[in-house]
């Protein structure tokens, strides 16, 4: 399958195949994220959804393919993309000994546009202590403060890397109710792995689902529940429960 | 900048605690006093303190800014911002230095307080920081700061990568170790590398590890970036590069200097075979430190046979080639292998090339330098005495023969084989061993090869100055006499040591010299007080007195005599210093007339004098060096010139000008 591509894509992989040492991670993989849209990547633990993360943030090359960041190889041009990419890691890894307003001061000067106050401000509605380092913090608490710092320098796309995990409702409510309602109306492209399916099948345009390393399923949302007349859960277990390679790659256009 | 700074003060705010508590540890050498430590031991105490805290704080950084926040997940948090790999590196980096100088500075705080060094004296003023700024020891603790942060941040990610990528590290470090020893090793120990005072040795040694280190550490960020294993593989790779591609430098040099031929040393030492065909130089090459070349040189066709290895150089204690009296062999003695004894380098010279044998000598002592070794006329054995014994072992074998002990308190000054089956020693005062003192004695030993040995001590006129003693005894060519130098000059029996004539009494040093006929020549520089020139005196075999003249050199100088160039014929030099231009005149101690002198330039060298003479051979060897004002002025350039004194032929054998001959391989 290849994928669209175009100037209006976010986020563009050719043919990528990751590995590590001997091991493929990712194999072929070719999607585009369109600029504006809410993108959830679906797989099972191990399925490769972080590593394509990781690639994506230019922390690792492709051991084969292209990939495209804002248009940009994030291997080559990661420095100048992170100034226009937020990213909330699976495990938040801020320095545990800073408080929150401290991270928030530490990013500021290193990021050349810094909105400090909109970070505060997004805190105290998590309810986060800002005066409290944050490895003490709870683990709702701190994905609020990655997410939070991520948003700082108003990136024009957002990773987030399975954010809810090990997340009560309430918080895994929150962090998507942020993320829709700051984001959507300012047309920040979202582009989130998660294994959560209830939580983004009202927030996601697209979904993709990764199985084994490859790309199974792919397509508008709405499209590929009408089509198949199931939901999202059912759709994901009938894909990813069979082995990638008897699974075809289907892909359902909007 | 900002960023960077911003990075490095966000890697010190999470390890602030170790500024006071190295703050605090600074108090600790001030209370050593009242638990009974000497007070002026407190200021070493701290250094030691100080030090020890800055390199545990070096540890402690290098351990956990890279490898750790990788392997937590914590330096995706600087990856994912617009940081570059540089300005992450860098900011690590200078945090994780100013950490460990800064601990150790606030831990030296409290002592240099309480100690103001000019209340200790010494030579360095009365500023303490001063003082630590001074000199090479700041850019060595930086370099070595930098190599404690670096080591550790290669240990730290090889022990968290668990990757195995271990393995190869460890080969590597195996390889590297053993190529240090072969190639880099020995740069130091010849003082290849010493620019000291500009840079200690050890400063520059350190200095490509420190490199390779900090190299590693930028692949590791920049290529490795949050992945642990991509990063050890990267940091390995860079190290690695570096560490060989160092080594290769240093062993292209190493191999350079080897390669150094005998037209390219200035000469400091020479020995020669019978004959004159055969000579043996060593000496120093430019930009070679003071590694000792040496070179077997056919002086008839220029061909020559570099001392080989393996490298027991390492070891060298400055023997030289000693020569069968038939001309037939040579044999460079030394340490074996593992150095627990002596062996020797046996060349047979009656081929096309020399043919080299090793021979380790059976239970031998490790030789020192006041070891003395002499070989058999027919080269069928060897002497050798050293300060407990002395033996004779079997050419070519090594076997062991014939061995005596020697008391302690003695050490052989010189030592002649009577026939080929028997040999002597004279032994002088040692200053080792529980016997250490000046004594007015020497000792004469004679051993046999079916095992006959004897000793006996004789009285001298003054106490033997143990470090110089060695130097005040001249045996003749078959040993029948000696020559010994204590408060004046005495010719004695050289079985017993029994006074039979003074030839100069009161004045030590006195150069002398046994003609091929027995008669002795002595030179007197200060003869005269009054006169300008130094005289010489000639006496018969009994030590009677048979001429006295005066010799158109200038005083003062060292007087050197030797060699008997032609029967009844003397080379006579003196050497008043460096630049003072000398004479060097064959003398006929019959009638005291200048026969011949040799040409401006050739200037015999002082203490690296010409090859003991070679009886009955019109063949002679100068060492010699440039004319003063030569080509450069500032440098040394002995050569070794061969004169044969029947056909008046003279051509350099060794050193600048001589030509560059086949090098041979010793097979």
């Amino acid at each position: 399958m290849s994928a669209q591509t175009g100037a209006s894509s976010a986020l563009e992989t050719d043919g990528l195949t990751i590995r590590y040492g001997q091991t493929t991670v990712v194999e072929g993989l070719s999607l585009a994220v369109p600029r504006g849209a809410v993108y959830a990547l679906l797989g099972r633990n191990g399925a490769g959804k972080s590593s394509l993360l990781r690639v994506l943030l230019g922390q690792r090359p492709a051991a084969i393919g292209r990939v495209l960041v804002l248009g940009e190889d994030p291997w080559k041009r990661r420095t100048s993309l992170m100034a226009k990419v937020g990213v909330v890691p699976e495990e938040p890894d801020a320095p545990p000994e800073m408080t929150p307003a401290e991270l928030s001061a530490f990013c500021g000067r290193l990021h050349a546009r810094w909105d400090g106050g909109a970070v505060t401000e997004r805190l105290r509605r998590f309810e986060v202590p800002l005066d409290r380092p944050f490895g003490s913090l709870s683990k709702g608490q701190r994905g609020a403060v990655s997410l939070a710092l991520s948003l700082g320098h108003t990136p024009e796309l957002l990773l987030l890397d399975d954010p809810t995990l090990g997340l009560d409702v309430v918080a895994r409510d929150a962090v998507f109710q942020e993320v829709i309602g700051d984001l959507a109306d300012r047309g920040t492209t979202v582009f989130v792995t998660t294994h959560d399916l209830r939580a983004i099948e009202g927030i996601a345009d697209s979904v993709a689902i990764l199985h084994g390393g490859r790309l199974v399923l792919a397509g508008a949302l709405e499209a590929l529940k009408a089509e198949r007349g199931l939901p999202l859960e059912q759709i994901f277990a009938s894909v990813a429960g069979t082995r990638a390679s008897d699974a075809g790659v289907t892909e359902v256009r909007s | 900048m900002s960023r960077l700074l911003a990075v490095a003060a966000r890697e010190l705010r999470e390890r602030w605690l170790l500024f006071p508590g190295a703050f605090v540890a600074g108090f600790l050498p001030l209370v050593l006093p009242a638990f009974g430590v000497e007070r002026e031991l407190v200021p070493t105490v701290g250094v030691t303190g100080a030090a020890l805290l800055g390199a545990a704080a070096a540890v402690v950084i290098g351990s956990s800014m890279l490898a750790r926040d990788a392997a937590n997940g914590r330096l995706g948090f600087l990856f994912s911002r617009p940081l570059s790999w540089g300005t992450i590196w860098g900011g690590k980096w200078l945090a994780a230095i100013a950490l460990a100088a800064a601990s150790a500075f606030l831990c030296a705080i409290p002592w240099m307080a309480a100690y103001p060094l000019s209340s200790l004296g010494g030579h360095h003023g009365d500023s303490w920081l001063r003082a630590m700024l001074d000199g090479p020891g700041t850019l060595l603790g930086f370099v070595v700061i930098v190599l404690i942060v670096g080591l550790a941040n290669f240990g730290s990610t090889l022990f968290r990568s668990r990757s195995p990528w271990l393995a190869l590290d460890l080969v590597l470090l195996l390889a590297a170790t053993w190529a240090t020893w072969r190639c880099v090793a020995p740069l130091w120990f010849y003082g290849i590398l010493g620019l000291r005072p500009v840079f200690p040795a050890s400063t520059l040694l350190l200095l490509p590890l420190a490199l390779a280190l900090l190299v590693g550490s930028v692949v590791q960020v920049a290529v490795g970036r949050t992945d642990l294993h991509r990063a050890h593989r990267a940091l390995s790779l860079g190290f690695w590069a570096v560490t060989f591609g160092t080594l290769v430098v240093a062993a292209g040099y190493w191999q350079w200097v080897r390669s150094t031929g005998p037209d390219a040393v200035s000469v400091h030492a020479v020995t020669r075979d019978a004959a004159g065909r055969w000579i043996y130089v060593e000496g120093s090459g430019q930009h070679s430190g003071w590694y000792p070349h040496g070179f077997l040189i056919d002086t008839t066709t220029g061909r020559y046979l570099a001392r080989p290895g393996p490298d027991q150089e390492l070891a060298h204690v400055g023997f030289r080639m000693v020569f069968s009296a038939d001309g037939r062999f040579g044999a460079l003695p030394g340490p074996d292998r593992d150095n627990r004894g002596a062996a020797l380098r046996l060349f047979d010279l009656t081929g096309e090339a020399p043919r080299l044998k090793e021979v380790a000598l059976e239970s031998s002592p490790p030789p020192t330098w006041k070891t003395v070794f002499a070989l058999s006329p027919t080269a069928a054995s060897i002497f050798v005495v050293h300060e407990s014994g002395a033996s004779f072992y079997e050419l070519p074998s090594g076997r062991r023969i014939a061995t005596t002990t020697i008391p302690p308190g003695w050490r052989p000054a010189v030592a002649r084989y009577l026939a080929e089956g028997a040999a002597r020693a004279w032994l002088v005062p040692s200053d080792d061993g529980p016997a250490r003192r000046t004594r007015a004695e020497m000792r004469v030993l004679d051993l046999a090869k079916d095992g006959a040995s004897s000793a006996t001590t004789f009285p001298v006129g003054a106490a033997v100055d143990p470090v110089v003693g060695w130097r005040l005894v001249l045996p003749d060519a078959l040993g029948g006499r000696i020559l010994t130098s204590e408060a004046g000059l005495h010719l004695r029996d050289g079985a017993t040591g029994a006074p039979l004539a003074s030839l100069v009494e009161g004045i030590a040093n006195i150069p002398a010299l046994f003609l091929a006929d027995g008669r002795i020549v002595v030179g007197r520089p200060d003869a005269q007080p009054s006169s300008a020139h130094p005289r010489l005196s000639v006496f018969d075999r009994g030590g009677t007195k048979l001429a006295d003249f005066e010799l158109p050199l200038l005083r003062p100088g060292s007087l050197r005599l030797g060699p008997e160039v032609a029967p009844g014929r003397v080379m006579v030099s003196s050497y008043r210093g460096w630049l003072l231009s000398e004479d060097a005149l064959t003398v006929d101690v019959a009638s005291g007339g200048v026969v011949d002198k040799l040409l401006p330039g050739l200037r015999p060298v002082p203490g690296a004098s010409s090859a003991a003479p070679g009886a009955g051979s019109s063949v002679h060897f100068f060492n010699v060096d440039e004319e003063p004002g030569g080509a450069d002025p500032g440098r040394r350039l002995n050569r070794v010139v061969r004169i044969d004194f029947a056909t008046g032929e003279r051509k350099v054998v060794a050193g600048a000008g001589a030509p560059r001959g086949e090098r041979l391989s010793a097979r």
